[in-house]
C-alpha cells in the first residue's frame, strides 16, 4: 500500500501508542506576543506497563515465550532459530534461499496445501533469514492458533525442500537481487556494509548471480540439517489465544526434537578507520548519502545514551539533522539515523537522498551537526523533547504482536534481562545533556566515519572530495 | 499545513506532538487529505487546540512556501524520479486508466507544476476546501469521551462556519475498449507489467463481490493468480495489487480501479503473461467459486478487516470511520463490513467478473528497462 506521507521521515510508517509514561513535560512555552493564544496545558501521564509474559523452555532446549494481550482476536506465531548468514559458509546469501525453499511444502502438505491451510486461518506463512536469525512467522485467527503452531512446526522440522523448485526460486532471487543493484539506496547499503565489515559474513553484501547459481538441493538441506535444532529454537505467541491449546501444539511440535549444534557466535570488529567509496549514478537527480561507523551493543551501559544521542541527531523531523537540512535548507525529503544493534557488536548509520546540487553542503552540514553536538551540550528542553519522542516510540513499539514480540526476542538476542525492558523509559529519561554530548564524542568520532556517496561524480564528486573530513579519510 | 499560524511559530506545532512522545503526519489521496496525531492520552486536548488552530488559519510566507516546494520536490526525486519502477504503477494507472481530469492528471506534482504553485494558490484552496462543513473529526484511544467532546466543542465550536465547496464531477464512463500504455525506465534492470480495470461503484453488491474477487485471486500466496503466475508458471516471484493503490477499497469515493502488476524476466514476454491472466479471469467468469474457497476469501478478509481496525496505533480504525463519515455520513457503516460480505454469492462473483473483469474494461501498462545495468549498479 503506498501513501504518500508529506511528512514521512525515513521509512517508518505510521505508528500510534495508546498510553504512554511520558513524564509531564509542558508544551512549548508560547514565548511570542501576548495576542498569542497558549496551548492548553498536558494532563496526567498514565501509566504503561508493558504486558506479562510467560517464559520456560522444554525439556531440550526449544525456548518459549507466551503474551496474551490486545483485544483483536487474532494470534502472532514467531519461531526464531539462531542462525542465518552466518551460516551461510562459501556461498553468500544461501540462507535466504533455505528460507525461501521452506515455503515449498512441509509434512505431508505441498505448498499449495501450505498457502490454503494458512489462508483458512487467516493468514500467511512466512519465512525469512537475517544475519543472526532465521525466522518462520504467521499471523492467524484466534482460534487457529495452536495450528498454525503446528503447521509453523512441520515447517522448520519437516521442510520439503523440493528440487524441482529450486531453479525457480534462484532465478527469483537473480531478479530481486537485480533490481536491488538498480536502487540508489540498496546500492550505497550494500558498499558500506562491505567498508564497515570487511570479511566478516556481515561484510558480503548482496549476493552475485554467480553465488545464487552455485546453491545446490545439497547446499539448502545440508545448512537446514547442521544449523536447525531445538536448542536454538525460540518460540514466541503473542495477542489473543487459548493458553493451554497453544502450550499443548508447542510441546506437541517441538519436544521430541533434537538440540542440534550450538549456534555460530563469530562478532565482528569492524573497521576502526575512516573509509570513504564515491559511486557514479550519471543524472541522478539525488544523491544518496550513507555515514556512519561501527558502535556499541546493547549490553554495553552507554548504549541507551547513545540512542538518546542518536535520536536527538537523527530521529524524526524534531532532530537536528532533519530541522536543518529539510526544515531549514529544503534540500531532503528526510533524513535518518540509527543505531543498529546486532550481536556482541552494532553500527552508527545516517543516510539521506538530497538534491544533487546540494550534495556537498547536505554532508558539511551532517558533520556540522555532529561536531556542534560533542561541543556543546544540548538544552535541557531539547533532550527532553528528545526523551518524550524516544519513550513514546517505544510504547508505540510495543503496542503491537508483531513489535512487542520483536523486543522480545531482541533480549534473547543480546542475553539481555527483562529489566532491560522494562527499565527501557526510565533509562532513556535519567540520560543528561552532558552524556549526550559525551556519547556523541565517545562513539560519533567523525575521523572514524566511513563514507558512501551514490550520485551524479561529475557533478558532486570534486566538492564531496574537498570536505576536509573527506579527504583526511581518502589520504589513509 | 505543518508550518505557521497565528498562534504557533514554525516548528511548535511539532514540539507539542512529537516533543511529548507523539507522531504526526498527514498524506494527500485523490479526494481527500487526513492530517493525524498519535499521542499519549494525556497530550489529546494540546493537539486539538493544535488541529482548531491551523483550522482558523494559517500565517503563509514566502519562505515556508518556497521551504515546503523544496522538500516535496524533494519528495517526488526519492519517491519517483530517481528510483527504478519509480511511480509504478500507483501514479501512472490512474492517468493511464481513467479519462476525467479529475483522475487522470499527475496527482504526485510535476516538479514544474510544484515550482508553478503561488501564496495566492494555496491560500484560495485553503479557504475552499479547509472549512468546518467540509472536515470530520475522529478521535480513537483510551481517554474520557465526554471530557474529550468537551474539548471538541471548546476549541473548534468556535471556527466560524463557512459553505461546504462544490464536489467536482469525478465519474468516468463506461470503458467500451482496452487500453495500452507503455514507457521507458531508464532505471529498472527488468520489464514489468501492470492491469488495472474499473471496479463497481461503491456499497453496491457488486462492489463487495469485488472486494471477494480480490481475495479470491490476489491476496495471499493461496490466490488464484499467484498460484499460477508465481508457483505453477514461475513468470515472476510475486504478483501485487488490489483495489485502489492509495489506500483500500473504503476510503475512496472516486472511481476505483482493480491492479495487478509484476516484474519479470524479458525470456517471457507479456503476451505471454496476458494469457495466464486471461485463462484464470476466464475461470472466475465461467464458473462458481466453490463454496470452501468463498469461505477461504472471507476469512482472510476478516482477518485483515481486523488489523486495519484493530492496529495498536488507532490509524486504520479512524481512516475507516473518517472515510464512512466523510463519504456516507455514517460511519457505523464499520459494522456492516463483514455483513455485505457474506450476502455476495457465487452468481454475483461470477456477474461481477464478467461485468468488470472485461478486457475491454482493462489498461494495461508495460515498462521496459531502458539499460540492462544501471551505472552505480553494476555487480562488483
Amino acid at each position: 500500500m503506498i501513501t504518500m506521507l508529506h511528512r514521512r521521515i525515513g521509512r517508518a510508517a505510521c505508528a500510534i501508542m495508546l498510553t504512554c509514561a511520558t513524564a509531564g513535560a509542558a508544551p512549548a512555552p508560547a514565548a511570542a506576543p501576548t495576542t498569542r493564544e497558549s496551548p492548553p496545558p498536558l494532563g496526567t501521564p498514565r501509566d504503561f506497563r508493558l504486558p506479562e509474559k510467560v517464559a520456560y523452555r522444554l525439556e531440550n532446549g526449544v525456548g518459549v515465550t507466551l503474551v496474551p494481550f490486545g483485544t483483536i482476536p487474532k494470534a502472532t506465531i514467531l519461531v526464531v532459530v539462531r542462525t542465518g548468514n552466518v551460516d551461510d559458509g562459501p556461498k553468500n546469501g544461501l540462507a535466504d534461499m533455505v528460507a525461501d525453499l521452506m515455503k515449498e511444502g512441509a509434512g505431508s502438505r505441498s505448498a499449495a496445501d501450505v498457502a490454503r491451510y494458512a489462508a483458512e486461518m487467516g493468514g500467511g506463512l512466512d519465512t525469512g533469514a537475517g544475519a543472526e536469525q532465521l525466522t518462520v512467522s504467521i499471523e492467524v485467527l484466534s482460534e487457529r492458533a495452536a495450528d498454525a503452531i503446528a503447521l509453523a512446526g512441520d515447517t522448520l522440522r519437516r521442510p520439503t525442500l523440493p528440487a524441482s523448485e529450486l531453479p525457480r526460486l534462484k532465478a527469483n532471487f537473480v531478479r530481486q537481487l537485480a533490481v536491488a543493484r538498480s536502487n540508489p539506496q540498496s546500492v550505497a547499503r550494500d558498499a558500506y556494509a562491505k567498508l564497515l565489515w570487511g570479511d566478516h559474513p556481515y561484510g558480503r553484501g548482496l549476493p552475485t548471480d554467480a553465488d545464487v547459481a552455485s546453491y545446490t538441493i545439497d547446499d539448502v538441506r545440508g545448512f537446514v540439517a547442521g544449523s536447525f535444532g531445538a536448542a536454538r529454537t525460540h518460540v514466541y505467541v503473542g495477542g489473543r489465544f487459548d493458553r493451554a491449546a497453544v502450550e499443548a501444539a508447542i510441546r506437541g511440535a517441538f519436544a521430541d526434537w533434537s538440540g542440534g549444534a550450538p549456534p555460530t557466535v563469530n562478532p565482528p570488529t569492524g573497521t576502526s578507520v575512516a573509509q570513504v567509496k564515491l559511486i557514479d549514478r550519471p543524472d541522478a537527480a539525488q544523491s544518496t548519502i550513507v555515514l556512519g561507523l561501527p558502535a556499541i551493543d546493547p549490553t554495553s551501559a552507554d548504549y541507551v545514551p547513545l540512542v538518546v544521542t542518536n535520536a536527538l541527531l537523527g530521529s524524526g523531523l524534531l532532530s537536528r539533522f532533519n530541522q536543518n537540512l529539510r526544515e531549514d535548507k529544503g534540500w531532503t525529503y528526510g533524513v535518518g539515523s540509527s543505531v543498529a544493534p546486532t550481536y556482541r557488536s552494532g553500527s552508527w548509520t545516517a543516510s539521506t537522498d538530497v538534491n544533487t546540487k546540494d550534495t556537498a553542503a547536505s554532508l558539511r552540514e551532517l558533520y556540522g551537526e555532529i561536531a556542534r553536538l560533542q561541543r556543546e551540550a544540548p538544552p535541557a528542553d531539547e533532550l527532553k523533547r528528545t526523551q518524550n519522542l524516544r519513550a513514546g516510540a517505544f510504547v508505540i513499539g510495543a503496542s503491537s504482536r508483531g513489535g512487542l514480540l520483536g523486543q522480545l526476542a531482541f533480549l534473547d538476542l543480546h542475553g539481555l534481562p527483562d529489566e532491560w525492558l522494562t527499565d527501557y523509559v526510565k533509562h532513556v529519561y535519567a540520560v543528561t545533556p552532558e552524556q549526550v554530548s559525551k556519547a556523541a564524542r565517545d562513539y560519533l568520532p567523525a575521523s572514524k566515519m566511513t563514507l558512501v556517496v551514490v550520485g551524479d561524480l561529475a557533478k558532486v564528486g570534486s566538492d564531496v572530495r574537498a570536505i576536509p573530513q573527506v579527504k583526511a579519510a581518502a589520504k589513509r | 499545513m505543518f508550518q505557521e499560524t497565528a498562534n504557533l511559530a514554525k516548528g511548535e506545532a511539532d514540539r507539542i506532538v512529537a516533543g511529548n512522545g507523539g507522531v504526526s503526519n498527514g498524506s494527500t489521496r485523490f479526494d481527500y487529505t487526513n492530517y493525524f496525531q498519535v499521542v499519549p492520552s494525556h497530550v489529546v486536548e494540546p493537539v486539538l487546540w493544535v488541529e482548531a488552530d491551523r483550522m482558523r488559519g494559517l500565517v503563509l510566507s514566502a519562505t515556508s512556501m518556497q521551504n515546503q516546494k523544496d522538500v516535496v520536490k524533494n519528495e517526488v526525486r526519492v519517491n519517483v524520479l530517481n528510483r527504478p519502477y519509480g511511480g509504478f504503477p500507483w501514479l501512472d494507472l490512474p492517468q493511464y486508466a481513467n479519462t476525467n481530469w479529475y483522475n487522470a492528471h499527475n496527482f504526485y506534482g510535476d516538479l514544474a507544476d510544484i515550482d508553478a504553485a503561488t501564496l495566492a494558490d494555496v491560500q484560495a484552496f485553503y479557504d475552499t476546501y479547509y472549512v468546518p462543513s467540509n472536515a470530520v473529526l475522529v478521535v480513537a484511544g483510551d481517554f474520557d469521551p465526554p471530557q474529550v467532546r468537551a474539548w471538541v466543542q471548546k476549541y473548534f465550536g468556535g471556527i466560524a462556519a463557512r459553505p461546504a465547496p462544490a464536489a467536482p464531477d469525478v465519474t468516468e464512463p463506461r470503458q467500451e475498449q482496452e487500453k495500452r500504455a507503455s514507457r521507458v525506465d531508464k532505471l529498472a534492470p527488468r520489464p514489468a507489467v501492470a492491469y488495472s480495470w474499473h471496479v463497481p461503484p461503491r456499497n453496491t453488491p457488486e462492489w463487495y463481490a469485488m472486494g471477494v474477487l480480490d481475495m479470491v485471486l490476489l491476496q495471499g500466496e493461496d490466490s488464484r493468480l499467484w498460484q499460477r503466475l508465481v508457483a505453477e508458471k514461475g513468470y515472476t516471484d510475486d504478483v501485487s495489487g488490489g483495489i485502489n493503490l492509495l489506500g483500500n477499497m473504503f476510503n475512496y469515493e472516486g472511481p476505483m480501479g482493480w491492479a495487478a502488476y509484476l516484474i519479470h524476466d524479458p525470456a517471457v514476454d507479456e503476451p505471454t503473461i496476458t494469457r495466464e491472466f486471461d485463462d484464470v479471469i476466464a475461470r472466475v467468469q465461467n464458473e462458481p467459486v466453490p463454496r470452501a474457497e468463498l469461505d477461504r476469501a472471507l476469512t482472510k478478509f476478516r482477518s485483515s478487516l481486523y488489523d486495519v481496525a484493530g492496529s495498536p496505533t488507532r490509524f486504520g480504525l479512524v481512516d475507516l470511520l473518517a472515510s464512512f463519515a466523510l463519504f456516507d455520513d455514517d460511519p457505523a457503516r464499520i459494522n456492516r463490513i463483514d455483513d455485505e460480505l457474506r450476502k455476495v454469492t457465487p452468481d454475483l462473483v461470477m456477474q461481477t467478473a464478467r461485468e468488470y473483469l472485461r478486457t475491454t474494461n482493462r489498461t494495461v501498462l508495460t515498462v521496459q528497462p531502458g539499460r540492462t545495468a544501471p551505472a552505480g549498479g553494476k555487480q562488483p
